[in-house]
């Protein structure tokens, strides 16, 4: 997988029965890299993650990765690549945690070196006691974790998660965080959405806002672990 | 194509004499119209019923005729159909060679018909299920619709099509074997379709999204979600299984029912009964049976497991 630093997002625009949610939305993301995403119900946080994910198609917009900026369409397959959705309840595939694991895996990667990663996985997310059980009975916090795993045996460079510390107790919290600063100390750019930014804040390098079908930056993160809110907000600034 | 001819011909006049027979046998024998006690009398006179019968009263001597003799007949109907069931089962375990090979290109041609329709047929269901276009909802309707569509109506579609001034006159498959795969197929297509969508349509849309946002590619996210709605899609491909494998019309028409041939299990039974050979129809319509229950078993089991996994 040739790495890619930056991923820019050239005037994003997306409407639904012709009502714009997202209009013209210039994003630029690299890696290691933690924002948080805010913004109201319906604002059009999952949509724009979606977007950005190469999952969902927009009316109009160009991706920027290595290259010069190409449309969407062809960018899409880059995107599918080298980013990751991660839905507020995860999909759990029927069948094992192991067998959830290996879906994340490598088509090349052969059989025992799979075995292995897959391994260090369950170890990095304190499954491995689980991993023959179905994945459909683990709790909302295990399958987070599942979920994790699976973004990092995929190896994406750019992970887009939406609501992963939603409905956690803090305990499940805790260890999502630590699991999300592993990733950010890996070279993963993360991208959260969220409505508790709190919870990010020692994380976080900046905080967005998707507001009025802009996004513009809403804050950034103080040296005393809070966020500080920019004031006034610039209107739908190249982030 | 003579060994057809001749079989056809050899058909045609095992038909007509069975006719011609029954013709005969219920000639009335009386003058003028036979009423109830006509008939009752005859019966008795002849001693046309059994002899375990003596011991009942005249009929003559009973009030309602019309109940005496209905039970009389109705004695004789389960007397008759407990012969042909013996009869079908010592059929289908003495090996009959040829009731078998009925069996065998019955299954031969639906399993086929199956295999080609359902690759089509699955594309179809997951598109109409998973994506947006024009004419989208109409499409659905129209194989919904399908559902109902008379299996001798496709039948006569393929007819028109394969017959000799038909657009693929030329390939001559008319009264083959491919002929019956072709129908089935266009029979099965909707059932497969239809019930397909309504199984991909009640999948997770977080499914496809978590397969390929994690990278794999089209065909193998398909293979995936298609294994996550795997039991509905068993449902719709037994279903289409079922209705092709006891389907008569169209497989008539355009096989021809000829023996060793295309001649299969519904067609058959067709034949037998017209004949008055009970006993093979019914040996067929066991096979039938026991191949619906094994279906169906199937299905639950797989479905019982499903839910217990989860």
């Amino acid at each position: 997988m040739n790495p890619i630093d930056c991923l820019s997002y050239i005037n994003i625009s997306k409407s639904w029965n012709r009502k714009p949610v997202l209009a013209d939305i210039n994003l630029k993301i690299c890696r290691g890299q933690f924002s948080v995403l805010c913004g109201e119900n319906g604002s059009g946080k999952t949509t724009l993650f979606k977007i950005l994910s190469g999952l969902l198609r927009p009316d109009s917009g160009h991706v920027q990765g290595t290259k010069q900026p190409t449309p969407w369409k062809r960018a899409r397959a880059m995107l599918l690549k080298h980013t990751l959705y991660m839905h507020q309840t995860p999909y759990m595939f029927s069948g094992s945690v192991y067998r959830n694991l290996s879906i994340a895996t490598g088509n090349s990667a052969d059989g025992s070196c799979r075995k292995q990663r897959i391994d260090e996985a369950l170890d990095w997310i304190q499954l491995k006691r689980l991993s023959e059980e179905s994945a459909h009975v683990l709790s909302g916090g295990q399958q987070q974790r599942v979920a994790l795993a699976r973004a990092w045996l995929k190896g994406s460079s750019f992970l887009f998660l939406d609501e992963p510390t939603a409905n956690m107790d803090s305990q499940s919290v805790e260890r999502t965080l630590n699991l999300l600063d592993n990733l950010k100390l890996s070279g993963c750019a993360i991208m959260i959405c969220t409505h508790n930014p709190g919870i990010f804040a020692d994380l976080a390098d900046q905080m967005l806002m998707v507001a009025d079908s802009g996004i513009r930056a809403a804050g950034f993160a103080a040296p005393s672990g809070e966020f500080r809110l920019n004031n006034p907000a610039p209107e739908n600034a190249v982030v | 194509m003579n060994h057809r001819l001749l079989d056809t011909h050899e058909m045609f006049r095992q038909t007509m004499a069975q006719h011609a027979q029954d013709i005969v046998m219920f000639q009335p024998s009386f003058p003028n119209r036979p009423t109830t006690r006509h008939m009752l009398r005859k019966y008795h006179e002849d001693e046309f019923l059994p002899q375990e019968t003596a011991g009942i009263p005249n009929p003559g001597d009973i009030d309602n005729d019309g109940i005496f003799l209905f039970s009389r007949l109705l004695i004789r109907t389960l007397e008759s159909l407990a012969t042909a069931i013996s009869d079908a089962f010592h059929l289908l375990f003495s090996g009959d060679p040829e009731l078998w090979e009925i069996v065998g290109i019955s299954f031969r041609v639906s399993c086929t018909a199956i295999l080609v329709s359902t690759p089509v047929a699955l594309l179809m269901a997951f598109v109409l299920a998973y994506h947006q276009f024009p004419g989208r909802r109409a499409l659905i309707s129209l194989f919904n619709t399908l559902l109902a569509f008379p299996a001798v109506v496709v039948g006569l579609v393929v007819y028109l099509l394969l017959s000799s001034h038909g657009p693929m006159g030329n390939w001559k498959l008319l009264f083959t074997q491919t002929a019956m795969i072709m129908a089935q197929s266009l029979l099965c297509l909707p059932i497969l379709i239809s019930m397909g969508h309504a199984a991909f349509q009640a999948a997770d849309q977080r499914a496809w999204e978590t397969a390929r946002t994690l990278g794999k590619p089209v065909a193998w996210a398909l293979m995936i979600v298609i294994r996550e709605v795997r039991f509905g899609l068993l449902a719709a491909l037994f279903a289409a299984f079922g209705r092709i494998i006891a389907e008569v019309g169209a497989s008539m028409m355009v096989g021809g029912n000829i023996l060793h041939h295309t001649r299969n299990i519904p067609t058959a039974i067709a034949l037998e009964t017209s004949k008055g050979n009970f006993a093979q129809g019914i040996a067929l319509g066991i096979v039938l049976i026991i191949l619906a229950f094994a279906l169906n078993a199937t299905l639950q089991y797989f479905q019982g497991r499903g839910r217990l996994t989860r």
